[in-house]
């Protein structure tokens, strides 16, 4: 147990409960590799639980949010996590915020590069909403009418990996990372964020001192995967400019990594066209140009076009289709995912990934047997 | 003769538009008083239960929380606040209403952690798969219609003045919203939604009025119906307040991270 939990749990016993509120999830996932390779699994199930709330403490707020994880074949997934664990105080104007918290930056859908808080979950799924909390002091408060951030991470937590031959696995075990920073794992991140609104667009800018989020993969001669982390520097921009039916993106990031320049960007449109047919259907069309000349990052130039639907229904049914193709056209990806609510409380989710690669030298091209068909059912209390 | 009938025609053209812009400026009166009454309200915060009734009779029922806060130079500030169903429990979504143009919307995501800014030019569209649209439950500004007024007419025994509410936007999802008014506190007890092919669409009836800090009225329950799918949503409100020092800060971006 680190010192910030000894921390809060000594808080904890000290306060007075006043208020309370918590709430659950549970959420069975069934998956399918239909190329799956021999040495690996073709179908697993994972659990996911959650619980969540907030208490209203004599003279804190405590909020948490808890993720319990279990799979069938692949141990990298499971987990027991908190996303949220924090206390917090408003001192006058100045919120303070103390524990595991998790955030969300950036403005664009494909691939968010400004948000450098959490760490990212990515044996949960390489969707970058499964996030680590982190664990850090925060403050948040108005300067004028914007919001302005300042974080201290004196922890770094690592990113989660799957088993060697699970869906997506280095066919060796990972081991140990190793940082540049003499420090490790202990190295402090420090970042500060503010972002505002005039008219039609909202903009953020902010600055990251600390132990990039995405490592280098090195082989090891003596077998195995090493994970290596940068010290990183850099700046971001979040620009969003909201039309009437659309919407313009950027979100850029430059700065140093091991004395290295770097820069890396996204930028796109999404353009919604309302009851189409004559329905209740609105249809939403995106497009985004991923740019990163980082080391660790699997391709340099992404095209993402994708289609949104939504019924505006009271099952809140929705569709999305995402194909992310290099510039050369030489790998893909198409993504799938459909949700709709089976009752109050109830819903099912179908996800597709396609992985495409025509050079077996390409990062897609060990990821074709990762391509998977998968079912999430979830109950919320 | 011909001169006669030129005469004849301008004197019928003129009292026709003469009494044109007499039903305009008795409409947009009357709507003005509605404002004027409601005008001074400071914030308001209520507890909402949204059932959604299909063609068949069968409800699914959610829960929101409202808060408002009255604008002064722009359109109201509104906050929502999604307590059930359970998978979208503390969804939020947050509007600044404009006097003319599209509202400013922002959308809270709870899961992800994430603000979204939406484009809100989709004022005709449902409001979480129910019977009202988005423009319906918006903050309803004078400047956002043309009016005319009708007649007077008797509506559940009271006295009534009956007003066409023609939309500026021509993003609006209706033609014209023939809005019942009584004469003696200015409250609205049905408004019939005509689509842009002049169909009747919806009626709207409002039930159960009471009034709050000796001035301002707020009904219970608004009943829609759809008249061209059959469907229905009824609104109860609960536990209105007025007053209860809610400032600009408790409707920004930051806020909407913090709603409990």
């Amino acid at each position: 147990m680190s010192s910030l939990t000894k921390t809060l749990c000594l808080w904890l016993l000290l306060a007075i409960q006043v208020n309370a509120e918590t709430n659950g999830s549970l959420e069975i996932t069934g998956s399918y590799y239909p190329k799956s390779l021999d040495e690996s699994f073709d179908t697993n199930i994972t659990a996911e639980a959650k619980v969540m709330g907030y208490e209203e403490l004599s003279h804190f707020q405590l909020v948490y949010e808890f993720i319990f994880r279990k799979s069938l074949n692949d141990s990298g997934v499971d987990i027991v996590e908190p996303r949220q664990f924090f206390l917090s105080k408003t001192f006058g104007e100045i919120d303070a915020y103390l524990g595991y918290r998790h955030t969300f930056w950036g403005v664009v859908e494909s691939r968010n590069l400004v948000d450098l808080i959490n760490q990212h979950d990515m044996a949960a799924g390489i969707s970058s909403d499964n996030r680590l909390g982190a664990p850090s002091i925060s403050f948040e408060t108005y300067l004028g009418s914007g919001d302005f951030q300042y974080w201290y991470i004196p922890r770094f937590r690592e990113r989660t990996f799957n088993e060697k031959n699970a869906h997506p696995g280095f066919g060796l075990p990972v081991l140990p990372a190793q940082f540049a920073h003499t420090k490790g794992s202990k190295a402090p991140d420090h970042a500060i964020r503010y972002g505002n609104s005039v008219g039609d667009i909202d903009y953020a800018l902010s600055v990251f001192d600390g132990t990039a989020r995405e490592p280098l993969i090195r082989v090891e001669e003596m077998g195995g995967i090493l994970p290596y982390y940068e010290r990183m520097r850099s700046i971001g921009l979040e620009l969003q400019y909201t039309g009437d039916s659309i919407l313009y993106k950027f979100e850029g990031l430059t700065g140093t990594q091991s004395e290295e320049d770097f820069d890396a960007a996204v930028m796109g449109a999404e353009k919604t066209v309302y009851s189409i047919f004559e329905t209740q259907w609105d249809m939403g069309l995106i497009i985004e140009y991923q740019y990163d000349d980082r080391v660790q990052a699997l391709i340099d130039r992404t095209l993402v076009s994708g289609l949104r639907l939504t019924a505006n229904d009271e099952f809140d049914t929705s569709l999305l289709v995402l194909y992310t193709v290099d510039d050369e056209f030489s790998q893909s990806l198409f993504g799938l995912e459909a949700s709709r609510r089976l009752r109050n409380g109830m819903t099912l989710d179908l996800n597709y990934l396609l992985y495409k690669s025509d050079k077996q030298n390409l990062p897609f091209y060990s990821l074709i047997d990762d391509s998977k068909l998968s079912l999430t059912l979830g109950y919320y209390f | 003769m011909k001169f006669v009938q030129i005469i004849f025609i301008a004197l019928i053209s003129c009292l026709f538009a003469a009494n044109v812009y007499a039903s305009d400026r008795r409409g947009l009166e009357i709507a003005t008083e509605v404002d004027v009454r409601d005008n001074g309200f400071g914030d308001t915060t209520s507890t909402m239960t949204m059932t959604l009734f299909d063609q068949y009779g069968n409800s699914t029922s959610r829960k929101i929380r409202n808060r408002t806060l009255e604008g002064t130079d722009e359109g109201d500030l509104s906050l929502v606040i999604f307590d059930t169903p359970a998978d979208v429990k503390g969804t939020a979504f947050l509007s600044h209403t404009k006097k003319s143009g599209s509202d400013d919307q922002w959308l809270y995501l709870p899961a992800l952690k994430r603000v979204k800014r939406i484009a809100s030019s989709n004022q005709a569209g449902p409001f979480m798969g129910s019977e009202f649209a988005y423009e319906d439950i918006s903050s309803q500004e004078l400047e956002k219609y043309t009016y005319k007024y009708l007649r007077n007419e008797a509506y559940n025994g009271l006295d009534c003045f009956v007003v066409e509410y023609d939309p500026v936007d021509r993003k609006s999802g209706y033609s014209k919203q023939i809005v019942w008014i009584d004469t003696k506190e200015y409250r609205s007890h049905k408004i019939e939604f005509y689509d842009r092919k002049e169909s009747l669409l919806k009626t709207l009836e409002y039930k159960g009025y009471s009034q709050y800090n000796d001035k301002f009225w707020r009904a219970d329950v608004f009943e829609m119906e759809n008249h061209q799918t059959g469907k229905r949503t009824v609104l109860e409100f609960d536990d209105w307040k007025f007053q209860t020092g809610l400032t600009a800060k408790d409707f920004n971006k930051k806020s909407l991270k913090k709603v409990r």
